[in-house]
């Protein structure tokens, strides 16, 4: 039984950064580039069966060398073969060493699907891969001069869009300035009463127009403690969306 | 904001006004009483930043038998997600829940807010405390939810409510990776050791 290797989308992406994946005339860049395509296959096939996938390294079958290749798993199989498992297929005691490929679908599945309101994470929008959908259709903003002080930081010629970055799906933009470029924004936008300290590093502030501009620090290693400013929505009945995440990487 | 009547206003403030029909916790000494509630299955550590956070204590989860799950936070307002959670409660006849804001320093002694278990309820607790640290408990804390902010839910309990209270697919380590994908596809587990590092044994597979 060869040992099997968990992988997951993060892994497959993580790949695509060597120069394995992306230098041309690298010598294992073909291989690689296939395995990696055929990962991706695995985890969301394109007819969105009921299947899972597992990488299953090389291992010998009766004196004989098997490569290491994907293996799918026939829907309706659930990962055995008339209680038979074949060599690096997923057997219910394999089961939390190998990746799940359809467990991870049905997931983003769920995650996908929103209330109609669009509360959540910013409405349905069915089909495409996590992270690479298209931003929410917007609902028209204005402030008393005719202004969307939210949209003109959105298209200020410093404001770069992460395109693979969609924090739960909410639009990631990074600014220029740090924390004196965050309240430099959140200046320019109209707030209306005080603000409203939730926390330690949490503030909130009303907008003239009803939305809520949130003030935050990122909290994983990575961040060094990135200031961010998050805008959100009125949805009605006291409920919001959260709408554009803005991130001020000390680095910008 | 929501305005309810409070000594401390700033602590009862909410995201929007999702909670604003819910009312808090009784007197000011019995909310007192029920924050040492949850504050006992809690631990502090502090970031390398200085700014110090709240998390489950390892020796409540091991005293307690619990083991616990990672889910998106984002997700736990849409009343669709957390409808399982509502129901695995109330099944344990938990009519009422108890939510309140879990942070440091001048901000520990937030409001604590009665939320009745059902699932319109307790998605719009956790969408009203979106940006900070958060709980939600019963009374007899025979489970709990810990949020982080906007980017983790903590379930933890016994094993078998956790599998009533999320989808099959959301349990394992299949699920606490997507999880860090969702919140953000440039993250991996690597960069949230300090906060799901001491949570590991307790893991489900």
């Amino acid at each position: 039984m060869p040992a099997p290797i968990r992988i997951n989308e993060a892994d497959l992406r993580q790949a695509m950064r060597e120069p394995r994946y992306w230098q041309s005339g690298h010598p294992e860049r073909p291989a690689f580039t296939s395995w990696v395509t055929d990962g991706f296959r695995g985890l969301y096939p394109s007819d969105s069966a009921n299947r899972q996938s597992v990488w299953v390294k090389e291992y010998k079958r009766e004196g004989h060398l098997v490569a290491a290749h994907w293996r799918g798993v026939p829907a309706g199989s659930n990962g055995s073969s008339g209680g038979q498992t074949a060599p690096g297929q997923a057997s219910p005691a394999d089961k939390p060493e190998l990746i799940q490929a359809n467990s991870l679908r049905k997931l983003w599945d769920l995650w996908r699907r929103s209330p109609p309101d669009g509360r959540g994470s910013g409405g349905p929008r069915p089909g495409g891969k996590p992270g690479t959908e298209p931003a929410p259709q917007r609902r028209t903003w204005r402030g008393q001069d005719g202004r969307d002080r939210v949209d003109d930081i959105r298209n200020d010629p410093a404001t770069e869009r992460l395109p693979d970055a969609h924090s739960a799906r909410v639009p990631q933009f990074t600014r220029p300035g740090g924390l004196a470029g965050r309240q430099r924004d959140l200046e320019g936008l109209e707030t209306v009463g005080p603000p409203v300290p939730r926390g330690p590093d949490a503030t909130q502030y009303t907008l003239a127009d009803g939305r809520l501009a949130t003030m935050r620090r990122a909290s994983h290693a990575r961040s060094g403690g990135e200031p961010t400013l998050e805008i959100a929505e009125p949805l009605g009945n006291g409920r919001f969306s959260p709408a554009d995440i803005f991130r001020y990487p000390p680095s910008r | 904001m929501s305005n309810l009547p409070t000594s401390k206003s700033n602590h009862a403030a909410t995201f929007g006004d999702a909670i604003a029909h819910l009312s808090q916790a009784g007197s000011t000494k019995e909310q007192e009483a029920l924050r040492e509630l949850a504050w006992t299955m809690l631990e502090i550590w502090t970031l390398p930043d200085g700014y110090s956070r709240t998390r489950f204590a390892n020796a409540w989860l091991g005293d307690q038998g619990w083991q616990v799950q990672i889910a998106p936070q984002r997700e736990m307002w849409k009343p669709d997600w957390v409808a399982g959670l509502a129901k695995a409660a109330a099944r344990r006849g938990q009519v009422e829940l108890l939510g309140t804001a879990v942070e440091t320093g001048e901000f520990r002694d937030a409001a604590i807010w009665r939320v009745p278990t059902n699932a319109e309820d307790v998605s719009r607790f956790f969408e009203s405390h979106y940006p900070v640290f958060s709980l939600l408990f019963p009374a007899d804390r025979s489970f709990a939810v810990h949020c982080v902010g906007g980017e983790f839910a903590v379930y933890a309990g016994p094993e078998a409510f956790l599998r009533e209270a999320l989808p099959p697919e959301a349990i394992g380590a299949h699920a606490t990776a997507a999880t860090i994908n969702y919140v953000d596809p440039e993250l991996t587990e690597a960069d949230y050791a300090d906060f799901l590092g001491p949570y590991r044994l307790f893991m489900i597979e």
